[in-house]
């Protein structure tokens, strides 16, 4: 019986090493011809050799498909051939696999918020790089035909209109790029979505780029709340509301003379951030903030070429001391109050984020968008250089 | 402790809004003299008084300094007048509302009650002003 035991075993420990011979010749011949072949675990490479030495397998047949990396997820490292020599103990734990995946998602959200702060940051830049060359009198000359900013407006509203059109002719393209849209999404924030990896290094470094992608959904659905929304594009918009005059006042129910006051320039002195009240401490000398800061244009909210409707409205809900007023006789006369229009006042983050200037909201978002820049080109979601 | 710094009212005194001669647009808003006849009771009250300032859509505006309290006033004209008055001391509020604070305002709503020139004066904290609640007779009460 011992006899046979340790014939046994000896037969084991011989298939065994053929299997992964045959498993590790198998890989060599599939790394220098580009096939896929993903063997993750010792347990793959033993079954996948198995196979081969059994006649069960032919060279090629791989045991998984290739995975390909999405949005910046990668996929779980293939396993090389284990012998059982490489790795740590921290590889072969998968209880600490698990822990540095935890650790990593977590450490990835701040830089992957101040990602989406520099995402956000260059498409404002771009944007107002476009919206200077569509007041460029010279843009359609110095420009490639069909490439001047007012081409780039005609022909994205051309494309938003035929997708609409086939959007209602065919609605699942909708859904299809919904579901495309969320996929990806799902890739790259959720860890169950993409294959673990079998070393501690390569979980960490999986789990902090879904750290990343979680931090920037995070600052990406918040900015939309608190108008970021505004800054990536929707601003166009609220723009072509602006040319619609009297009629969005009058579509809102208000009066006439009040929706033609509204629909008036505002030229008034604007929403101070730091509040004409705001008197200095003594260490500072006391007294009203200076004009020259109160009234500079980090401070002052004055949009250029904003309707009275529109500026009022957005004073209410920014400043708390602010609640209405009268008409002129022109209009009708009387008075209006934002209570009575229905505008609500802002909370605070919201308050503060629409009662900032574009100036003090970029030079305070510089910090934390420089950030994220660094945090752009360290990782870019591929692992550090 | 209810404390109610916005208050509404009625005056018989000149409104002082200006439109231009179109009558399309307002060359200065309204509230000049009230907020001026707010400021002299306040001096009465013992307070250094600043004169009106003009805060274009926001009304008029002053502030009062009484001991080491710097206290403001903001008077608005919509349907009829609508006023606050806070304590700004610099983080002077960050503990509660100061003793001094709550006595000047419950005095400024005695005056403005005994005053001839101003009616139907009624009490409200920030969320209640101009929302259809019934305001308080006193700015301070338990």
């Amino acid at each position: 019986m011992a006899e046979f035991v340790k014939r046994r075993q000896r037969e084991v420990e011989n298939f065994g090493q053929e299997a992964e011979a045959a498993a590790r010749d198998a890989y060599g011949r599939a790394t220098r011809t580009g096939e896929d072949l993903i063997l993750r675990t010792p347990s793959e490479v033993m079954r996948y050799g198995a196979g081969l030495v059994n006649g069960n397998l032919k060279l090629g047949a791989g045991p998984s498909p290739h995975s390909t990396p999405v949005d910046g997820v990668s996929p779980a490292r293939p396993a090389t051939v284990d012998n059982g020599h490489h790795g740590n103990w921290l590889d072969r734990n998968p209880g600490a696999r698990a822990a540095v995946g935890d650790a990593a998602r977590m450490a990835g959200l701040v830089p992957g918020a101040m990602r989406g702060a520099w995402h956000t940051t260059k498409d404002v830049v771009h944007g107002l790089d476009f919206a200077s060359r569509l007041f460029d009198p010279y843009d359609a000359e110095s420009s490639p035909r069909g490439d001047a900013a007012w081409d780039k407006v005609f022909s994205t509203g051309k494309g938003i209109v035929d997708y609409a059109a086939n959007a209602i002719s065919n609605p699942s393209v909708v859904a299809d790029d919904v579901g495309a849209g969320l996929h990806r999404f799902q890739v790259r924030t959720d860890p169950a979505a993409s294959p673990p990896a079998d070393t501690f290094g390569s979980e960490a470094a999986r789990n902090f780029n879904i750290g990343l992608g979680r931090g920037e959904a995070l600052f990406d659905a918040g900015s939309l709340l608190y108008g970021g929304a505004e800054a990536k594009g929707l601003i166009e918009l609220g723009r072509a509301s602006v040319g619609a005059g009297a009629a969005k006042y009058l579509a809102r129910g208000y009066p006439t003379g009040l929706s033609d006051y509204f629909a008036t320039p505002y030229n008034g002195m604007g929403h101070h951030v730091l509040a004409r009240r705001t008197e200095l401490p003594a260490w500072l000398g006391g007294g009203p903030v200076p004009p020259v800061v109160s009234e500079s244009p980090f401070f002052l909210l004055k949009p250029p070429s904003i309707s009275t409707g529109d500026f009022f409205e957005t004073h209410v809900r920014v400043d708390p001391y602010y609640h209405g007023g009268k008409v002129p006789a022109e209009f009708g006369g009387g008075s209006w109050s934002g209570k009575g229009l229905g505008w609500k006042k802002y909370d605070p983050l919201a308050r503060a984020w629409y009662g900032s200037p574009a100036p003090l909201k970029a030079a305070a978002g510089a910090g934390l968008a420089g950030a994220g820049a660094a945090v752009d080109q360290a990782w870019n979601g591929e692992g550090p250089p | 402790m209810k404390v109610r710094t916005w208050a509404t009212f009625a005056s018989d005194l000149p409104d002082d809004h200006i439109e231009n001669e179109a009558g399309d647009e307002i060359l200065q808003f309204g509230g000049k003299s009230v907020v001026a006849a707010v400021g002299e009771i306040l001096t009465r009250l013992g307070g250094a008084v600043s004169p009106p300032i003009y805060a274009h859509e926001h009304g008029w505006q002053l502030n009062a300094k009484f001991g080491k309290r710097r206290l403001w006033c903001q008077v608005t004209l919509i349907e009829g007048w609508v006023m606050v008055f806070e304590d700004r001391t610099f983080m002077g509020s960050l503990l509660g509302y100061h003793r001094l604070y709550l006595e000047v305002l419950t005095q400024l709503a005695r005056e403005l009650g005994r005053d001839p020139r101003f009616h139907d004066v009624a009490w409200f904290r920030s969320d209640e002003v101009l929302t259809g609640v019934v305001g308080a007779e006193e700015p301070v009460s338990e």
